[in-house]
């Protein structure tokens, strides 16, 4: 007894080959394509002779290559997607989905390193300062002598104003930006900021500065106090508050991200003698 | 311009007139998909690959130029028949005027000899 099988294998093998072909499709499509070319092809066998394997390769040549059957059937199936399952059924080629998943973990990464990136620090070397001047009323007593740190301010009574000068340095290659924040806590009101001159100290107004990779930019923060002294007979008139002044805030932008970075300072220390408050 | 060869020529002549070709075979009596691409395979140059005509058939029916109904057969399992709708038939009107139109401009110029 011989056993045939090449003919439905053939047969078979065209489907399978086909449904693979058509892997990316719809499932309802595919399954009603596949479904019409089964018919197809048993209906087109019940009319010749079912056993003939040279009558079924025939057939299947004549419904064509699984591969260019696969193309028309896909031309056919774009007409009717819309972009999102046009654009669902391009995702889901393998090779694509898997450049996309590169791209993204590239981008994911840029995107962490962006918003941590912080280059900026005092300039040790660069022109340093802080100042105290009496606008009017008493003249501000510093407490420690010479360059001893950290300086030491009283205010008594009188018109104040603070000055810091501070040398911002980009230490790595790449250019950001700075602008000075909105408020700086612990100060009073107003503040002024300036931008000063690395060659000139000439002083200009400081909205927004770039600092280009491996340079600094000298920024002067200020501000005024108003004190009044304690009345006599003010239980507080024997004691003092202090500030202690560490650091500065500095608003840094870098790729779109922005922060508020605290720049260390040389610290000093503000000891107020009355009752003082922003202008 | 590059001239195409015999099969790319045939390609782009099918394009866009084998859809009303299968509208026309409709219109006189509703037929299976085997039958239909029987018709269309035995008309010379019309068809290359019989699996191709599947999909021209379902973009005619989402188009909504043919509609299907199954039919008991004698013969086996049900099969799906088509069936021109009447957009299909209106579809199918202008596209006959015009093709005579082209198609006598076409045998025109082919077989014109210039005195």
């Amino acid at each position: 007894m011989t056993v045939k099988t090449s003919q439905p294998d053939a047969a078979e093998r065209f489907i399978e080959q086909l449904r693979r072909k058509l892997r990316h499709a719809h499932r309802t499509d595919r399954d009603d394509y596949m479904a019409q070319i089964s018919d197809h092809i048993r209906e087109s066998r019940a009319d010749n002779d079912a056993d003939d394997s040279e009558a079924v390769d025939e057939l299947l040549k004549r419904i064509g290559e699984p591969s260019v059957l696969a193309k028309e059937f896909y031309a056919a199936e774009r007409v009717k997607l819309n972009g999102a399952q046009r654009m669902l059924l391009w995702l889901r080629r393998w090779w694509i989905g898997l450049a996309l998943v590169a791209v993204l973990t590239g981008v994911v990464s840029f995107l962490v390193w962006a918003s941590t990136y912080q280059p900026l620090s005092l300039q040790s070397s660069g022109e340093y300062g802080d100042s105290v001047m009496a606008l009017s009323g008493k003249a501000p007593v510093k407490l420690t002598q010479g360059n001893l740190q950290p300086a030491a301010w009283r205010l008594t009574e009188g018109h104040y104003r603070l000055s810091i000068l501070f040398p911002v340095d980009n230490r790595n290659s790449l250019a950001v930006n700075i602008s000075p924040p909105q408020i700086v806590q612990g100060f009073p009101l107003p503040e002024s900021w300036h931008l000063q001159s690395n060659q000139s100290e000439k002083q200009g107004p400081f909205k927004s500065a770039r600092v280009q990779g491996q340079t600094y930019r000298e920024i002067v923060f200020s501000t005024s106090y108003n004190c009044k002294a304690w009345p006599v007979g003010n239980p507080n008139a024997s004691s003092y508050s202090t500030q202690t002044i560490t650091q500065i805030p500095i608003v840094m932008s870098f790729w779109g991200f922005q922060h508020t970075l605290e720049v260390s300072i040389q610290p000093f220390t503000l000891e107020f003698a009355g009752d003082c408050f922003g202008e | 311009m590059v001239l195409a060869d015999t099969s790319k020529l045939l390609a782009q002549m099918r394009r866009g007139s084998i859809e009303y070709c299968v509208l026309a075979l409709l219109e006189s009596r509703d037929r299976y998909g085997l039958e239909i691409t029987k018709v269309l395979t035995d008309a010379d140059g019309l068809v290359t690959s019989e699996g191709t005509i599947y999909p021209l058939l379902t973009r005619l029916r989402n188009d909504g130029l043919v509609d299907t109904y199954w039919k008991e057969s004698t013969e086996g399992p049900p099969r799906r028949y088509y069936r021109i709708t009447m957009k299909g038939i209106q579809a199918l009107i202008p596209f006959r005027e015009q093709w005579t139109r082209f198609r006598n401009s076409v045998d025109d110029i082919l077989t014109r000899r210039d005195e």
